[in-house]
């Protein structure tokens, strides 16, 4: 019973940052801003969302391993593929237009 | 550590994460675990990092690389509360600009663990992160720009360096 209201807690959680990345990627200005709002707030909502799931299978060693190696996988790509895609807005499209977040 | 250590370490490495996620203990799946693992890692030979060389773990270390793994998730944390509260703000206040920054990292493979906590941790992301020179960052706000100098994660980087 505590164990599925901590794993409904997390799910929440993770559902939360992730409706926050999805709402700042339609409001923000432009691509550099954009990608705060979904490198951020989707990095942690994926996570919590995994916390969450562990929760809800029992707990089990298998299981935890499973999650803690896909969470450290995603906080190593997802940056490394934001990053990617910032150099190369940085890179065609310069810094002038950007910098004033036009 | 010899060339062929690294590639059995990572054969080794790559045969567990295998089993864990295969869950079965027969034969068949034995089999088929080591000869994949072995093939992957002797694809990507060229590309197989060391602990000890390139990603800088070692006893004398450990605690600093600790320390900062619980520094990044409470930076992760704060960086999507911030994100939210910015999303949601009735009016966006928001000032991007980019920021030149010179980092006291000297290592290629620490100055990667640096531009990725940047664009992991509140207000930035890094935009240019060479070998050598200045990183190039995009900050959100005049604050996340202004909380570059002296960020405590890079100074657990550049303790974890020097104490390598």
């Amino acid at each position: 019973m505590i164990a599925t209201v901590i794993g409904i807690a997390f799910l929440l959680g993770g559902l939360f940052f992730f409706t926050a990345g999805t709402v700042g990627l339609l409001r923000f200005p432009d691509a550099l801003t954009r990608m705060h709002a979904t490198t951020k707030c989707d990095t942690l909502g994926a996570g919590m969302v995994l916390v969450g799931l562990m929760f809800f299978e029992g707990g089990s060693m298998y299981l935890v391993l499973k999650v803690v190696l896909l969470i450290v996988f995603l906080w190593v790509t997802a940056p490394a593929a934001a990053h990617y895609m910032a150099r190369a807005v940085y890179r065609t499209q310069g810094r002038d237009k950007h910098a004033g977040g036009d | 550590m010899s060339r062929y250590m690294r590639l059995f370490g990572w054969t080794l490495a790559l045969f567990l994460l295998w089993m864990l996620f295969a869950q079965s203990f027969d034969i068949q799946s034995l089999i088929t675990g080591w000869l994949v693992a072995g093939l992957v890692a002797f694809v990507n030979r060229d590309l197989l990092l060391s602990f000890a060389n390139d990603l800088h773990v070692s006893r004398g270390n450990l605690s600093a690389w600790i320390k900062y793994t619980g520094f990044l998730i409470i930076d992760v944390f704060k960086a999507s509360v911030q994100v939210a509260e910015l999303a949601f703000a009735r009016r966006l206040a928001l000032n991007p600009q980019f920021v030149a920054h010179e980092s006291k990292l000297k290592e290629p493979m620490m100055r990667v663990f640096l531009a990725n906590s940047i664009t992991l941790t509140p207000g930035t992301i890094s935009v240019e992160a060479p070998a050598q020179g200045e990183f190039v960052v995009h900050a959100l706000t005049d604050g996340a720009a202004a909380g570059l100098k002296g960020w405590h994660i890079e100074n657990l980087l550049v303790e974890i360096e020097r104490r390598h």
